[in-house]
């Protein structure tokens, strides 16, 4: 059956941030979509594609922006997709509640002579605070499309899949807005002198009107097709219209914009009777944003989102535990008892144990994103970035980026997918970067085996809480010196919007949770098992041919064979290329206080934190060992000082976050140079401090 | 025309909650100034002081039928009149 194929037809959605762009984009496209980022920068891309009637339909969703200047990475993002991809349709999707707003971007997106659709979206809430939007009469105004929505309850789909087709056949661009005699003629005189290339031609309006507020990117970038007199000829005019006007050009310009609107507006909108639609919103944010009880009451909301994760979260991680213990047995069973393979211990030490031992921690991810989810959904995050922003921001961080960190004391790696809701890419990146010292899950195990085995009993909670408040204290200060070296620069403007409370949909809940799941589970199949299967290699190879244990035995130690095998177990390590590693890095690690035995240790540690523990346990050959491992206890007291033992943990803490964190820090961040710069940065600042601590103690005679 | 304050203008932060103005000037500059404007923080517009958290930052206010949570920074760049 030879088919006709018919090119895709190519739509973008722009649109002000919160206004339901990502739920239509869900409800236009389904599950056929991808999240990814668009290369180098930490803004989320997402595309994907819809058919109706055989006819493809591929959709972009470009980020929230309220403008189109070049001023913040969203905000270029979305003027470069605008600019340079040939769409054949540009739906701005528009906040009914917040009209004039949200149609100041659908101005530019005429500029810049898009075939646009407007999408009227939140139509209902509008609708229930009295305000009637004539239509048809808009349409005829506008020249093109314009329909009503309800993103998130799936309302309008057919309407907006129609107009976009309706838009796509017409292949209109829009007519350039009138802004007054004055601006246009301007705008007028500038472009006439743009000999603009390729897709650039209809955009010209809009390039006029940027290079006439003195947008230096823009000439920049498209220097080849902006002359040097063009500028200067836009500058002429920015000063000619200032002094006509005796205000500032940007400001001029905006308020052209603003006023195109608002005749716009005039003609279509009618206001029936003057509901306070946020009433029921006022009420719950004298409570919950209150400036003195908002505060413990996010506290206690914090709480119960972690409780729910971890204790509900437990039932299913039991079954995961078994299912793998199941699997491991299984695999076992295919090699005949006491037998030795390579392939068997590469299964089921390296695979089924690295990868499984992420993989066990699904269901606490997906809890907690459910949760983060409802909070977002529901619009109380706004309200907790406003209430946490003022401590925040002393270091350099965002009120919104309370909530990822609150979230890296279960797991990095969750916490650090949770930066996705800010939206600067600079407060993102500090957060991402400092956000494995808190002192996450898998480190527990560690602090579970070495407080007790350095702290009198006494001392033991409050050395729990010190290594956690040290880490909390540690981002912070490392936050401030981020922003005062590589992420200097301007402050983003923190001007946050506070939507009304809304009843989330489980459908939206359900996709976000399966969508960083399956994140998850995707890193998990592939970075995790790739360095799973590298560490075991590291700490198998090569094989010892003779047992030091064997001659001992040879002379007549008596020894049971479980004590045999761990001892054998022992040295294989230490002549593993892991074990030499750690011999190897010995001087490097001494100015801490730290042996060999620590070091080869740590090396597995970059696996999994938790692993330091068994591995620690290997090197020692103590057997199966457990955080409770009263010997592995014992031992360690014995051959270290607690000064050692605060050095360590101090390290631990600190060092190298685990290969998972790197990876997702490279896969969020959009570059290798922020996750190296994670990887080296904290474990400089990890050896500087322990060292420190280490030497210091000594002269002062502990230790 | 940054200079052209008017004696009677004062900072948004001066308000207290529930007081409602005019707003006179936006100062400023770049990027910072740009977004206030294209959020439609413009003079002649009308604001209210909805609330104002722990330490007196950030000020939550209500514009055009919007609530939006400014930073002190941003909020005293933001120059308001008379009453409305």
């Amino acid at each position: 059956m030879a088919k006709k194929t018919v090119p895709p037809i190519k739509i973008a959605l722009a649109g002000n941030p919160n206004a339901g762009k990502t739920s239509l984009f869900n409800v236009l496209t389904g599950s056929r979509q991808h999240v990814g980022n668009y290369p180098g920068v930490t803004v989320e891309q997402r595309w994907g594609h819809y058919k109706v009637n055989g006819q493809r339909v591929d959709v972009v969703d470009l980020p929230g922006t309220y403008s189109l200047t070049s001023f913040s990475p969203e905000e270029r993002v979305a003027r470069d997709e605008l600019l340079h991809t040939q769409h054949d349709v540009v739906v701005v999707v528009a906040d009914s509640t917040a009209l004039k707003r949200s149609l100041m971007l659908l101005v530019q997106v005429m500029q810049l002579g898009a075939t646009p659709v407007l999408c009227l979206n939140m139509s209902d809430e509008a609708m229930a605070s009295g305000q009637r939007i004539d239509r048809k009469r808009l349409e005829l105004e506008l020249g093109f499309p314009v329909v009503e929505t309800v993103g998130h309850k799936g309302k309008g789909r057919d309407d907006l899949i129609a107009a976009i087709f309706r838009a796509s056949e017409s292949k209109t661009s829009a007519k350039t807005p009138s802004l007054g005699e004055d601006l246009d003629g301007a705008i007028e005189t500038i472009s006439a002198t743009l000999k603009l290339s390729g897709s650039l031609p209809q955009t010209k309006a809009w390039v006029a009107t940027r290079l006439l507020v003195g947008d230096e990117k823009i000439a920049e970038e498209l220097a080849g097709d902006v002359s040097k007199d063009t500028v200067a000829l836009a500058k002429k005019e920015a000063e000619r219209l200032s002094n006509e006007t005796g205000q500032d050009i940007s400001l001029f310009v905006t308020e052209r914009y603003f006023a195109f609107v608002d005749d716009l507006l005039a003609k279509v909108v009618k206001t029936e009777r003057r509901s306070d639609s946020r009433a029921r919103s006022e009420r719950i944010d004298r409570v919950l944003a209150n400036p003195t009880f908002g505060l413990p009451v996010f506290g206690i909301i914090m709480f119960a989102i972690f409780w729910v994760t971890f204790t509900l979260g437990e039932i299913p991680m039991g079954w995961i535990e078994s299912g793998q213990g199941m699997l491991s047995d299984w695999i076992t069973g295919f090699w005949p008892q006491g037998s030795e393979s390579a392939l068997r211990s590469l299964l089921v030490d390296g695979v089924i144990a690295g990868v499984g031992g992420v993989v066990v921690f699904l269901p606490n991810i997906v809890l907690l994103f459910l949760g983060l989810a409802l909070l977002e959904d529901s619009g109380y995050m706004a309200r907790a970035a406003y209430l946490m922003d003022r401590v925040m921001h002393r270091f350099g961080l965002h009120g919104k980026s309370f909530v990822p960190m609150m979230t890296g004391f279960g797991c990095s790696i969750p916490g650090i997918m949770a930066t996705r809701t800010l939206e600067n890419e600079r407060d993102r990146l500090t957060t991402m970067l400092v956000l494995p010292l808190m002192s996450c899950g898998a480190r527990l195990p560690i602090w579970m085996l070495l407080i007790p085995a350095f702290f009198p009993p006494e001392w033991r909670a409050p050395a729990l809480w010190g290594i956690y408040s040290i880490g909390i204290l540690l981002a912070f200060l490392l936050a401030l010196a981020l922003r005062r070296t590589v992420l200097a620069g301007e402050a983003a403007p923190f001007v946050m919007e506070l939507p009304p409370y809304r009843m989330p949909t489980s459908r939206a809940l359900i996709k976000k949770m399966t969508e960083r799941a399956w994140i998850y589970l995707r890193k998990a199949g592939t970075i995790i098992l790739a360095v799973s299967i590298v560490l075991w290699v590291m700490s198998t190879y090569p094989k010892k041919d003779t047992y030091e244990v064997d001659a001992q035995l040879a002379q007549g130690i008596e020894m049971t064979d479980e004590e045999i095998e761990q001892a054998r177990g022992g040295e294989d390590l230490r002549y593993s290329v892991a074990g030499r590693l750690g011999i190897a890095i010995e001087p490097l690690i001494k100015p801490m206080g730290f042996d060999w035995k620590l070091g080869t240790s740590m090396i597995g540690a970059f696996a999994a934190k938790e692993v330091f523990v068994a591995n620690l346990g290997i090197v020692y050959s103590m057997g199966e060992t457990t955080e409770d491992s009263e010997d592995l206890r014992n031992k360690l007291s014995r051959d270290y000082s607690p000064l050692v033992g605060f050095s360590l943990m101090l390290f631990l803490l600190i060092a190298a976050p685990c290969m998972a964190t790197f990876a997702v820090t490279r896969r969020e961040s959009g570059s290798w140079r922020w996750a190296f710069l994670q990887l080296g940065g904290l474990t400089l600042v990890a050896f500087l401090l322990s060292t420190t601590v280490y030497q210091v103690g000594r002269l002062l005679g502990a230790g | 025309m940054n200079d052209s304050k008017s004696p009677s203008l004062q900072s948004l932060v001066s308000l207290a909650p529930g007081e409602r103005r005019q707003i006179g000037e936006v100062r400023g500059q770049g990027s910072i100034r740009q977004r206030l404007l294209d959020m439609g923080l413009l003079p002649k517009q009308t604001i209210r002081m909805e609330r104002i958290a722990l330490g007196g930052a950030p000020v939550w206010v209500e514009l055009n039928g919007s609530h939006l949570a400014l930073r002190r920074e941003e909020a005293e760049m933001i120059l308001v009149g008379e009453e409305a």
